[in-house]
């Protein structure tokens, strides 16, 4: 094979990437769904071009996809934590900065993964070996330590012993409630067969829409921020060792989400947050960057490893449809092609990242929230019928309890963390007994 | 541009909060904001609710494999089919079983994990060869599909109503079908994997019986003599192009009677010279020039190590040996196993290293040499031996290396028997059993 194909087709999946997930609430993995759409139908492109085309759409959106979170404060499950460090840049005017830390740390992620490729083929199998009789256990902890690590959100302000008491209690119930509700509906949704079988490949997306996006937005148009003018010079004040210590928490926790099954990159973020322990909004944004991407675009490369050949990440599930890889040299080119896009990707998110801080102030945040949501209906609809519509309308009825009630939105997690730890676990076939599904 | 919502005490963005996180003033509740909290928190436990009902009471549609398309990925679905081939159950890593199942327009492999998998087997719930399933799964779309089944209510079973058949009529054309048939067991052997072949025959045709190891009172078929009489009820599998009687549950082996078996063991003696052999994992083929021509014997390593052990280095090429050997029949041929040996005369010097190399590939060969390197592999040692003529290459297999490790190292000066063979244009020698390997020094 001409190596210039699959790096052109490459740079047409970062084009793609880039071009799409700067616009809020649209995941590059929705982009793909409509994609294996097309080439089940009509096979557009040979299946051993569509890897490349893959890599570089996820590559674009490990990078491009942190602008809608910075700038519009919509999220996917791998920007939560984005938000508030961001959203303190943004009512600085240092957007266009906190946009620049978060690609320092995706492109520090990106040498990375270039300088460690060879040895993973040999170091990923045995530690897959080693984890995988674990993972039920550990999946329910991390939903315990997710539980346990709630806080009461209290001001002492009410005047008797109870209502000091509901107050403490109130967050840290919506929280628990929201986690065994989202837990609930992501079993449902994954095992009841509440979805059109034919599109079943997108069962995920309104739940995850849902969960993150639309509440994002339908607050953003309740709340109706104004923003400061934004400085748009290349600058950032930080350090070398504030960038390095930055990538490691970032490549710890994004490292242990691609590895890792159901673990998401918020999840990531939010364990090696506590197991770093950084401190400082710039180590946070660029270690978030990193997080970012490695949970994306590692994970997606996880499937090229020789003798691993991990899923992990809708791109390599979508992608198992058409293809599987089988030699060495498959893996080192892809290797390369995510180099190469992630540099290219490094340069037009700048420059998005630019021309949206420039007009930041005249986005009527209102009318785009709602035009977005508006879009998401649509898509959901489009690709998932109207079943999709009831779990998209459900999934936003549980998203929108943390910011309305004060708890944690990682909680919502619980969809996946809980029907796949039963899955997992020695009592799937139990439960599956008790809930008749 | 519309007004954001500030607090009305300090001035500070405070979104959708109602109590200022800046200056902690209580705000004026919006009832747009109230409203939905209350509405997100309905939606969110009746939307679950509804779905939940809507999921317990919904049927997973019916699918064809014709009909499957790669979007289906996670689609859960019904599917209806006889099985192909006997179920594969593996304990290990906690419980995997599968099997195919065909439909008409394809097939799908179907298959369940850990304590499903399990429990299918324990309560005896798994498919046989030939039965009619329904089963219900989770689809995932991979190069192939495979089905999974989640909830032992998902799978549905119909085991057919078997034909009576003499044992003589089974034949390859009935692969797939479930039988009833009578014979007289004349062994029963328990394999590695600790599944259970039983040999029955009638009017001097046999057929296997064979019980995969997970099936319950295994027992009772291992305590099987030989000369019973049994019925079997199962379906015919075929088994290196050779049909087989799977039955369904230990049960479907009913003891009717027994008979006695007079076994005929023709014995006889082959006298001659050793010509050339080949070695097996469990023994060693030697072709003997006779005066009559040439034969050729069996002799199981088992017999060798158990009786011959020091005397296998005497087992050559050009070596005169008395065989004695009983006939027993082996994929419908005759062959002689050695049952007892003499040996007459043997070559007894070592060949040297330039002599060995240009005997004939096959030949069993003897000679010594002292130990250059040992490289270990994954699935045996090579050893490089020495002497003033040349060098040879000794290839140990994994297992013979177990027994052989730590006896000699680089510069032990070793004697060697064995088979040569070609490895990549190159001689080899291989050794047979432990005895074929002496040290010197």
């Amino acid at each position: 094979m001409n190596i210039f194909v699959p790096l052109f087709i490459s740079l047409i999946g970062t084009l793609t990437g880039v071009i799409f997930s700067w616009i809020p609430a649209l995941h590059i993995y929705n982009i793909l769904a409509l994609f294996v759409f097309v080439q089940v139908e009509t096979a557009i492109l040979p299946n051993h071009l569509i890897p490349y085309f893959f890599a570089g759409c996820v590559t674009g959106y490990a990078f491009t996809g942190t602008l809608p979170a910075i700038y519009f404060s919509t999220n996917d499950d791998t920007t939560l934590f984005y938000l508030l460090p961001a959203q303190k840049f943004l009512m600085y005017g240092r957007g266009h900065e906190a946009v620049i830390l978060s690609l320092f740390g995706s492109l520090g992620t990106a040498f990375l993964i270039f300088i460690t490729a060879i040895i993973m083929p040999y170091f990923l199998p045995l530690l897959k070996d080693l984890l995988t009789p674990h993972v039920s256990w550990i999946l329910a902890s991390i939903g315990a330590f997710m539980l346990m690590s709630e806080w009461p959100r209290t001001t002492d302000r009410p005047k008797s012993p109870f209502g000091r008491l509901k107050e403490a209690w109130g967050s840290l119930f919506i929280g628990i409630l929201v986690f065994f509700l989202s837990g609930f509906l992501g079993y449902i949704v994954m095992r009841g067969g509440v979805m059109d079988p034919k599109t079943s490949f997108q069962n995920l997306m309104p739940l995850f829409l849902g969960l993150f996006a639309i509440p994002w937005l339908i607050i953003n148009m309740i709340s109706n921020p104004v923003l400061p003018e934004q400085k748009i010079e290349d600058k950032v004040y930080t350090t070398y060792p504030r960038i390095l210590r930055g990538i490691f928490a970032g490549t710890l926790g994004g490292g242990f989400a691609a590895f890792f099954p159901v673990i998401t990159g918020g999840i990531g973020a939010f364990l090696a947050g506590h197991a770093t322990a950084q401190r400082g909004d710039d180590i946070f944004i660029i270690g978030q960057g990193a997080n970012r991407f490695l949970y994306y675009v590692g994970g997606f490369l996880l499937f090229f490893v020789p003798f691993l050949h991990l899923r992990r990440g809708g791109a390599a599930w979508m992608l198992n449809i058409f293809y599987s890889p089988s030699s060495y040299s498959e893996y080192f080119l892809m290797i390369s092609i995510v180099l190469i896009s992630a540099f290219l990707s490094f340069y037009l998110t700048l420059k998005i990242s630019k021309v949206i801080a420039k007009n930041i102030n005249k986005i009527p945040y209102k009318t785009l929230s709602f035009i977005i949501i508006v879009f998401i209906i649509i898509l959901t609809f489009l690709i998932t019928s109207y079943k999709g519509l009831t779990v998209l309308f459900v999934s936003t009825g549980i998203g929108l309890l943390p910011p309305l009630f004060g708890t944690r939105r990682l909680n919502c997690l619980g969809a996946l963390i809980v029907p796949l730890t039963v899955e997992m676990s020695s009592f799937s076939g139990a439960v599956s007994k008790i809930l008749g599904f | 541009m519309e007004k954001s919502r500030i607090c009305f005490n300090c001035g500070r963005y405070i979104g959708a909060k109602n109590v200022c996180p800046y200056c902690g003033e209580e705000q004026p509740k919006p009832i747009g904001i109230e409203f939905l909290k209350w509405v997100s928190l309905l939606v969110a436990i009746g939307g679950v609710i509804f779905l939940f009902i809507s999921a317990k009471t919904s049927s997973a549609p019916f699918f064809k494999v014709e009909n499957l398309k790669p979007t289906m990925n996670f689609a859960k679905i019904s599917m209806k089919g006889i099985v192909e081939s006997s179920p594969y159950y593996n304990e290990e890593k906690g419980g995997y079983l599968s099997f195919w199942l065909n439909d008409g327009t394809g097939s799908i492999k179907v298959r369940a994990f850990r304590d499903l998998a399990k429990e299918i087997i324990h309560k005896n719930l798994y498919p046989s060869i030939g039965d009619s399933v329904y089963v219900t799964g989770t689809l995932y779309a991979r190069e192939d599909f495979i089905l999974t089944i989640n909830s032992i209510n998902e799978l549905k079973v119909k085991i057919p109503e078997p034909f009576n058949i003499k044992l003589e009529d089974i034949g390859d054309t009935l692969q797939g079908k479930r039988i009833i048939t009578q014979g007289t067991v004349y062994s029963v052997k328990e394999y590695k994997d600790k599944s259970v072949g039983v040999r029955i025959g009638s009017n001097k045709v046999f057929i296997t019986v064979y019980i995969p190891f997970y099936y319950k009172d295994k027992e009772k078929i291992l305590a099987l003599e030989k000369g019973t009489i049994i019925k079997v009820k199962g379906a015919i599998s075929l088994y290196k192009d050779k049909p087989e009687i799977i039955p369904h549950y230990v049960s479907d082996i009913e003891i009717i009677g027994k008979e006695e078996i007079k076994t005929k063991e023709s014995h006889k003696t082959i006298n001659g010279e050793i010509l050339s052999g080949y070695t097996f994992k469990k023994g060693l083929k030697i072709k003997v020039k006779t005066d009559k021509g040439i034969e050729e014997v069996v002799l199981w390593k088992s017999t060798l190590n158990k009786y011959y052990e020091r005397e296998s280095q005497k087992i050559l090429t050009g070596s005169v040996i008395e065989f004695e050997v009983y006939e027993k029949e082996y994929r419908g041929k005759k062959e002689y196993n050695v049952k007892r040996l003499k040996i007459i005369s043997y070559p007894e010097k070592p060949l040297s290293i330039s002599d060995a190399i240009t005997r004939n590939f096959g030949e069993f060969i003897k000679t010594k040499g002292t130990v250059k390197e040992i490289k270990e592999f994954k699935a045996g040692t090579r050893v490089i031996v020495y002497d003033e003529s040349g060098e040879l290459s000794i290839w140990i297999w994994k297992d013979l290396w177990g027994e052989l490790k730590g006896i000699f190292g680089e510069g032990s000066e070793i004697l060697v028997a064995g088979e040569l063979k070609e490895h990549k244009g190159k001689p080899e020698l291989i050794p047979r059993v432990k005895g074929d390997i002496a040290v010197l020094k």
